[in-house]
């Protein structure tokens, strides 16, 4: 009799099938025996029966595919239900489009109604295209205007005070965009308004002076004699 | 492998889980991956819809591993999680369409084989389980732990909330009643003549 047997009743060996019958056979009686062998023979046909169930009713699963596709869900940050939800509603949003638009009796209708809609949907985005590529010559252009204008040299804060952001106030910076946008207006004629409005504003002589010498150059690629004149009368004024 | 040999290498591969190994989850469920699959399916009735519910088990009990205590076996654990998932897309399922619902009514009920048609299955076979389905839902829940879902002694112990000798003796008695039911309303004696 082996150590297993030890562990185990007589009745163990009628009711379990998976322990050996043969070495308690003659510790059982014959009607224990007869009912231990027919459980083992329904253990057996039960254990073909259903492998047979299993053989002919399992589907197929692409292992490597469903292993990948849980590996990155795993690598995703876990936002709870939100990804699942959004799931099923993109599929229930696209089941209804599908039904409506492909199964439908009326879909070439609908088909010209989606193709009206989405027109016009894209004809205010086509035509601020068009329009946009313009206004971006005319910006271009006037950027380009102020970049080349002439700098005095030592002037340090010229660059910035030209562009009208570092030194003036945000309303400052709005009124010379607005003149910028004015159609017709000389991008020159521009920078001397702005030159002139700085000067207003200037405290030390030296800003005063840059200011000035800026001016002087500006007035005399336009031409003007009188603010030319005048511009470096001021100018003398503050070197003495 | 015996079982405290597989017991050992799955504690081993969850505590690796748990220091942030997402490689050994895929070994872990890797070896239960079909039979949690063929669950799904026999509670959907649809591939896809048991692949996506499987997917969404496994992804859940991954966020819940850190928790699991190890009081039950990790097969039991997932294949649980696995069912409930299934439950919830019944659910979304019955709030879709009626006539789904209906469809998949026989399924359910959980523990009754319904063979499909179009599955060839031998004489003998057809007629124990037929036999099986025709027990009472206690009897037949259990064997088909034992013999469709190929769980263990331990394993129903657990999904079952009973200790293994009751597992056993619960067994005993459903292929007693089955062998009864061959004898008297079945095949009878000849069934297990050559015993």
């Amino acid at each position: 009799m082996s150590q297993e047997y030890n562990k185990y009743k007589p009745t163990d060996y009628v009711e379990d099938p998976e322990l050996p019958l043969a070495e308690v056979e003659s510790q059982l009686g014959p009607e224990q025996l007869k009912t231990a062998r027919r459980s083992r023979q329904l253990d057996a046909d039960l254990k073909r029966a259903f492998a047979e169930l299993r053989a002919g009713t399992d589907r197929p699963l692409d292992g490597a595919a469903f292993d990948r596709r849980l590996r990155e869900a795993i690598r995703e940050p876990d936002r709870g239900e939100v990804v699942y939800l959004s799931e099923v509603r993109r599929r229930e949003v696209k089941d209804r489009l599908r039904e409506a638009f492909v199964y439908s009796e009326f879909r070439y209708v609908r088909y010209g109604v989606a193709a009206v809609l989405v027109a016009a949907l894209l004809s205010p985005v086509w035509m601020r295209y068009l329009g946009g590529s313009a206004g971006e010559e005319q910006i271009a252009s006037g950027e380009l205007a102020l970049k080349s204008a002439p700098v005095m040299p030592g002037a340090a804060q010229s660059e910035d005070d030209l562009a009208g952001d570092v030194m003036a106030p945000p309303e400052y910076s709005q009124n010379q965009d607005r003149r910028l946008e004015q159609p017709g207006v000389d991008a020159a004629d521009v920078q001397i308004r702005i030159l002139e409005e700085k000067l207003g504003r200037a405290r030390t002589d030296s800003e005063k002076l840059t200011l000035l010498r800026q001016l002087e150059e500006l007035y005399q690629r336009a031409g003007d004699a009188a603010k030319l004149a005048a511009v470096r009368e001021s100018i003398r004024k503050i070197d003495r | 492998m015996d079982v405290q040999e597989q017991r050992n290498r799955e504690r081993d591969l969850i505590e690796r889980i748990k220091g942030g190994d997402a490689d050994a989850y895929m070994d872990l469920v890797g070896a239960y991956r079909t039979r949690l699959f063929r669950k799904a399916c026999s509670i959907l009735n649809d591939a896809e819809d048991a692949e996506d519910a499987l997917q969404e088990a496994l992804l859940t009990a991954y966020r819940a591993l850190p928790r699991f205590r190890g009081e039950s076996g990790i097969y039991t654990w997932l294949y649980r999680i696995v069912v409930n998932k299934c439950r919830d897309h019944l659910r979304s399922r019955k709030s879709g369409s009626e006539e789904s619902l209906e469809l998949y009514q026989p399924l359910l009920s959980d523990d009754r084989v319904a063979v499909e048609k179009n599955v060839e299955l031998s004489d003998d076979a057809g007629y124990l389980i037929e036999k099986v389905n025709g027990l009472e839902r206690k009897y037949r829940q259990i064997l088909l732990y034992r013999y469709y879902e190929d769980f263990s002694y331990e394993e129903i112990a657990n999904l079952l909330q009973v200790n293994i000798g009751t597992v056993k003796s619960r067994l005993f008695k459903a292929r007693e009643l089955l062998k009864r039911s061959i004898v008297r309303n079945g095949r009878g004696e000849d069934y297990f003549s050559a015993l």
